[in-house]
């Protein structure tokens, strides 16, 4: 049987769903119950009366979702139905006439005569029965279950046969059917289930005419989505079986599916599966299995749901529902759209001008949500006064956004609307959009407009060089092809759409203005009828190597040949995929696991390891707010979750610094310095792109300049080049890449550092991460972060001489190195100013530091505004009030370099004047309280970190989420609470999550070896360990010394009441 | 096509100088809107129509103006008048008769500002310049806080300010020791600058998204952002940018810890307050 969804199941009741009319039907009850609830039609059809399928199945049914089953009983002749209240309605009843029951009455007392004259047995007629009569061939075995099928055959034709009526049943059956015509009754129904032959007015094939006729037909609902299931539809005794009356051969499409054991085999077109009631209840299973797949999923912490509309919030909401595959986010903008919206779709690497001059920035690309809704040509916008509900779902576990609303319109015509779009993870060039529409109270013209609009807030815009038509070109679907302003990008979206197939066809034709490109369908739609549209959307950019427009109509035209559900489960998949790998699980905490969740989903939802030519901005593809432009966050915040989740998407990552280190040596030289200086923001060349300077409301002109000063983020690349080898070993890329940035930067610093009167080497005139104060000297973070990078480089020179000789010799030629630059990164290193302060206390986060303004931000607290705006720029930058992790960052990536009592000296005294005016800073605070035991106050910060975006009173998300805050949120609960640290000689962990959280699970890879981590707070860890067979890495809890652990191989580490003992292999 | 209805301004006086300090506001007000302004007068012996301008110490001049002589406890009596005539402003001075200098308002006064429904502009007694029949506001200050205005309120100061053609200047204050507005919608200043280069305009844009999501008012609107305590913040920005006129909108109650904005505000306002209840 094929695996598919069915929206309406029709099923024999007495040996197809039970055994028997005595059985416990609880069970299939609660099944069906399941089914109805997903929206799907349930039909019994039934020989028997209402009260005994009452009694044994329709009273367990119960609450609104009881309106979508149908109950047919008396083998045609009557079908009820349920309302919202679960009332029982007789929605058709076949009454025979007094003519029609003279005749039934005849036709059976004829065949008994007959049979009794030719034999010496006695038959019984049941008269009772409404609109027939049934013929008993074996009155001393009543109920016989359907199990024993065979059996009753043979003792009925033996008894026939052996009381001298040599014709057997099919005899009966056969004067039942002469007696009929010749007594008026040319149109009656004769059937037997071997026990009885029964004439009748009507059969099942009436019950299932009616369900196509007044369910299928008027809601749209195509006969291929409709299930028949029997259990006799094979011949018996040589005719019909009873089930066999529900295969229509007029109606085509419909799948048959036979449970029960059919001794005579199953009829063509009717599928055999056997196995009876258990059967039966395995595909109802399935079914509901099946049906919740493409609904979202059950796990509540896996969903962000939106009720109402509110046009405030509608800005924030757009960006947390954004749904994205790291080659293009899409703003999750109501696809109808009101001037609330904000739609944006952005493609990772794709950057114009405004002009000439002005620095890149992304495009928005068309919007392909783009959908009108008119009912008799008024369309429905969103005006809260029309909405009647109104729910959004972000399904994080399915990367599906799933939309549903009820919308009552000014003449009271009510609509249900429901949507779900998604960017595939399977193919980062497909996109898909689904709209359902049911007018639920009136018969009228509905009309969908689904297209391409360029997107007018574009700023640059996308120029429009072409908007074609299927209209224009003969074949299906609409394009739109537009170019960039200044980096003449071609960018081309394909789009192509359909109807569901379904009784209504509506009209198909094409519209276009200046803007946009329409399909569009026009039909009559008529009450509870729906009409569902599929779109399939597909984009390219010249970028991708292809010719745009070409690969665009060629992909658009193969997935609208494609099954939509069939895409959507390539889609989930590939999300269950990087769940598999990316999931922190936490046990008695759903906001935590909520905030975990939504972390992961949009870092997913932006990393792209297909492309090294592009990394992850600051909104990541949320929102054109920064541009798309590339900061520090990219290695320090974003890219340690990919490192340990998806090395192939850190790997294309750090790639993208390597395919800028052009730009960043020609910074580096432009400003006076050797090496390669990166950019502090950076796009596709590694230019510098920061403005000089910033207008805020209160009419000042803010000059910036961390474009001139934030030197740190130099090493903060090559800290992310280390981390990445550290942990993969990907030696490739190492020699590809990594020692080359390693190399460039370290000259860099060499050249930057200023050896002062003291001896020491000195870094003037920069700006660390505290952005409240610009231009200082000796920045503690940048002095560290500047030592550990040239440490770092002369680590791989050494590396590189001993094992890789040849490349370090071309290495070598290609920078043109001088030998004795390492030794003289070394001297630098080891006299870097603030380097080797680790065991002096507090530590001053740069020369001058402690001699300003003491300031207590609890003074202060709370407020609603950040700190810095609340005191003004000047006493801000005359004072310690700190922005966010600058010496506490230091103390978190360089942790080997202090002992505790001054990690915790230092997180004290920085913690008390840090202003958290950065929502980088939240994550990092909290991660280095959690590593200290603070485990309330880390706690505190958790909620801060995970609210940035997910707070509905600050407005914060509205450009876009906070993508370093979320990466920051997974180091805070794998490197925080879980105590990991990706140390030379071993990974090391050592949990400490809060009281609360009964279990935390999360994976993690370590040079090549899959690392499953299972905490249960102070008692047990298991880890299990998986790669290839014979791998060997290091693993140890945080303090002592590592271990080797091998792949396929599981360890146990317990509580010891004070600290976790080492690893232990299970079984040792 | 239907004549628009002539907005009717209410002006309450007592008798008082202090109280008749308020009219040049009403009568510059009525004449912007095209108005019609009632005069009301609450008192159990009537007087004489000749003599009733006289004794509230105005001068009706050539103006048309609907003296009302109203029984029964004060405000109810005011704000009853106020619903007959559909009232699109109450014009009010602070002070009446018995012209407290130490309070910020006389009882009468706050008892009208609490419960009118209607738009009511006051006038501060001791303000150093009352303004006269000839009085153009061009500029009126909107400040705020971070909790949402209710759309009726965005509404009435867009029709306000279309009606006086008036520009808005908004102004964001955020301020210590007060915790975010918890309500759905609310729009603090920003509480993450990442990258001021950014995030300043996108806060910006955000905000003006918010106000103008469904209402386009037919007056330039300017986004400002200032810290402090909201009260002394609007007032020095009125003084410093010259504004005509305070806008601010309110729950209703002056009770102690609550309102200390429009208290503060009306305390020392050196121009009209206008009340915009939510």
């Amino acid at each position: 049987m094929r695996r598919k969804t069915f929206r309406v199941i029709v099923f024999d009741w007495g040996g197809t769903a039970v055994k028997n009319r005595s059985a416990d039907a609880r069970k299939v009850a609660r099944a069906l119950q399941d089914l109805l609830r997903l929206d799907v039609y349930v039909v019994v059809v039934t020989g028997t009366n209402y009260d005994n399928i009452e009694r044994q199945f329709a009273r367990h049914i119960s609450g609104p979702c009881k309106r979508n089953l149908y109950i047919c009983t008396n083998r045609g002749s009557e079908v009820f139905g349920f309302d919202a209240r679960s009332e029982l309605y007789l929605l058709y009843h076949r009454e025979a006439t007094d003519e029609e029951n003279a005749a039934l009455d005849r036709v059976a007392e004829a065949v008994k005569a007959r049979v009794e004259s030719e034999s010496g047995i006695g038959i019984e007629i049941i008269y009772n029965r409404l609109n027939r009569r049934k013929i008993d061939l074996i009155p001393e075995w009543s109920d016989p279950p359907k199990s024993q099928i065979n059996k009753l055959l043979k003792e009925t034709e033996k008894r026939l046969r052996e009381g001298g009526y040599s014709p057997g049943i099919r005899g009966v059956y056969e004067a039942a059917e002469r007696y009929a015509r010749e007594m008026g009754l040319a149109y009656a129904r004769i059937t037997s289930d071997v026990k009885h032959v029964e004439v009748g007015l009507t059969d099942k094939s009436d019950s299932l005419r009616w369900i196509l006729r007044e369910v299928a037909e008027r809601r749209n609902i195509p006969y291929h989505d409709i299930l028949v299931l029997g259990d006799e539809f094979g011949p018996v005794a040589g005719f019909e079986g009873s089930d066999f009356r529900m295969v229509l051969p007029d109606v085509e499409g419909i799948t048959y599916v036979s449970v029960g054991k059919e001794p005579g085999g199953a009829p063509a077109g009717v599928e055999h599966l056997g196995g009876g009631p258990d059967e039966f209840l395995r595909v109802v299973y399935d079914q509901v299995y099946l049906h919740r797949l493409f609904l979202p999923t059950d796990d509540p912490t896996f969903l962000i749901v939106e009720e109402g509309y509110n046009p405030l919030r509608e800005r924030e909401v757009e960006s947390i529902f954004t749904v994205g595959n790291g080659y293009l986010g899409t703003r999750g903008s109501l696809a109808e759209q009101d001037e609330a919206s904000s739609p944006a779709t952005l493609v990772a690497g794709v950057f114009d001008k405004r002009s000439r001059q002005a620095p890149d920035e992304m495009p928005i690309f068309p919007d392909w949500l783009f959908t009108r809704i008119y009912v008799d040509d008024e369309r429905l916008q969103m005006k809260r006064k029309n909405i009647v509900e109104h729910r959004r779902v972000l399904d994080m576990h399915k990367g599906i956004l799933f939309r549903e609303l009820l919308y009552e319109d000014i003449t009271d015509r009510v609509t249900r609307l429901r949507f779900l779009h998604f960017a595939s993870l399977a193919d980062p060039h497909a996109m898909a959009l689904r709209v359902s529409v049911i007018p639920r109270n009136y018969r009228g013209e509905l009309r969908v407009e689904t297209g391409l609009r360029l997107n007018p807030r574009s700023n640059p815009p996308l120029q429009g060089v072409d908007k074609i038509t299927g209209a224009d070109d003969g074949d299906a679907g609409v394009l739109i092809r537009a170019r960039t302003l200044f980096t003449l990008i071609d960018v081309v979206m394909a789009q192509r759409s359909r109807v569901a197939d379904g009784f209504v066809k509506p009209e198909h034709s094409y519209g276009k203005d200046d803007m946009t490109v329409v399909e569009r369908w026009r039909w009559i739609g008529d009450i509870a009828q729906e009409m569902t549209l599929e779109k399939f959307v597909s984009v390219f950019t010249s970028l991708d190597g292809v010719d745009a427009g070409q690969a665009a109509f060629a992909h658009s035209r193969e997935l609208a040949r494609r099954d939509f559900e069939e895409l959507m489960l390539e889609h989930m998949a590939a999300w269950e995929e990087r769940w598999k790998t990316a999931a922190v699980r936490i046990t008695g905490d759903n906001d935590a696991q909520r905030w975990a969740n939504f972390a992961a989903y949009h870092l997913i939802s932006a990393g792209n390891a297909e492309n090294e030519r592009v990394s992850i901005g600051a909104r990541a593809l949320s929102g054109p707010i920064y541009k798309g432009h590339i900061f520090w966050d990219s290695e320090m915040f974003i890219l340690p979750f990919f490192i340990f989740t998806h090395p192939p998407t850190a790997r294309a990552m750090i790639m993208y610094r390597y395919h800028t280190l052009d730009g960043a040596r020609a910074n580096a030289r432009r400003n006076g310095y050797e090496g390669a200086q990166y950019a502090w923001e950076s796009t596709g060349g590694g230019e510098e792109m920061t403005p000089p300077a910033a207008l805020t409301p209160t009419g000042e002109v803010i000059p910036i300049l961390s474009g001139h000063l934030e030197h740190h983020i130099t090493a903060d690349v090559a800290y992310g080049v280390w981390t990445y080898w550290n942990a993969t070993r990907d030696e490739e890329f190492l020699l590809q890449a990594g020692a080359e940035i390693l190399v460039e930067t370290a000259r860099f610093w060499a050249s930057r550092a200023v050896s002062g009167d003291d001896g020491l080497y000195h870094v003037y005139r920069v700006e660390g991460p505290d952005e409240y104060h610009e231009e200082v000297d000796d920045n503690l973070y940048t002095n560290l972060m500047a030592a550990y990078n040239l440490r770092h480089a002369a680590r791989v020179v050494e590396f590189l001489q001993e094992r890789h000789p040849e490349h370090w010799q071309r290495l070598r030629e290609k920078t043109g190195l001088r030998a004795d630059e390492p030794d003289g990164w070394s001297t630098v290193e080891e006299r870097m100013y603030g380097n080797g302060q680790g065991e002096r206390g507090l530590l001053e986060q740069f020369a001058g530091y402690f001699g300003l303004e003491d300031i207590d931000v609890r003074r202060y607290e709370p407020s609603t505004g950040a700190l810095d705006t609340i005191l003004g720029r000047e006493r801000t930058a005359s004072s310690q009030l700190v922005k966010q992790a600058d010496v506490v960052m230091a103390l978190y990536l360089l942790e080997d370099r202090f002992p505790p009592p001054v990690i915790e000296e230092n997180f004290l005294y920085y913690e008390r004047r840090t202003a958290h005016g950065s929502s980088l800073s939240p994550s990092i605070y909290g991660l280095v309280a959690a590593r200290l035991g603070m485990t309330r106050k880390a706690m505190e910060y958790l909620r801060r970190a995970g609210t940035i975006d997910l707070s509905d009173n600050m407005g914060n998300a509205a450009g876009g989420v906070h993508a370093a805050a979320l990466g920051g949120l997974w180091q805070f609960l794998v490197m925080g609470f879980a105590g990991v640290r990706a140390w030379d000689e071993g990974l090391l962990i050592d949990p400490r999550p809060p009281a609360r959280w009964r279990r935390m699970r999360f994976s993690l890879t370590w040079r090549g070896a899959w690392l499953d981590f299972d905490i249960r707070r102070k008692r047990r860890m298991a880890l299990q360990v998986s790669g290839v067979r014979g791998l060997e890495v290091d693993v140890g809890i945080f303090g002592r010394e590592a271990r080797r652990v091998r792949a396929g191989s599981r360890y146990v580490s317990t509580w010891s009441g004070k600290a976790w003992d080492d690893f232990e292999e299970e079984g040792e | 096509m239907a004549a628009r209805k002539r907005p009717a301004v209410v002006l309450p006086l007592d008798g008082s100088s202090t109280s008749a300090g308020a009219f040049g506001a009403a009568r510059a007000l009525t004449r912007l809107a095209g108005g019609v302004l009632h005069v009301v007068h609450v008192t159990e012996q009537p007087l004489p129509h000749h003599r009733l301008a006289r004794h509230l110490q105005i001068d009706p001049a050539e103006e048309k103006l609907v003296f009302h002589q109203v029984r029964g406890e004060v405000a109810g009596a005011i704000l009853g008048l106020a619903e007959d005539v559909k009232a699109w402003m109450v014009v009010l001075s602070g002070q009446g008769q018995t012209n407290d200098p130490r309070r910020f308002a006389g009882q009468t006064a706050l008892d009208l500002i609490q419960r009118s429904t209607f738009p009511v502009t006051v006038i501060r007694a001791a303000m150093r310049e009352l303004p006269g029949p000839d009085w153009r506001p061009a500029k009126m200050l909107v400040p705020l806080e971070g909790v949402p205005l209710a759309d009726c309120v965005i509404k009435q100061v867009f029709d306000l300010a279309q009606e006086l053609k008036v520009d808005l200047d908004i102004l964001h204050i955020a301020m210590a020791k007060k915790k975010p507005p918890m309500v759905v919608g609310a729009f603090t200043s920003p509480r993450y600058l990442d990258h001021p280069q950014y995030d300043w305009p996108a806060w910006s844009e955000e905000f003006l998204y918010r106000f103008y999501t469904y209402l386009h008012p037919d007056a330039t609107l300017r986004l400002f952002h200032r810290r402090g305590k909201p009260d002394r913040v609007a007032l020095r920005f009125a003084m410093e940018n010259g504004e005509d006129m305070i806008a601010l909108s309110w729950h209703g109650r002056l009770q102690e810890k609550m309102a200390a904005t429009v208290r503060g505000v009306l305390a020392r306002a050196e121009v009209p307050v206008l009340l915009i209840r939510t």
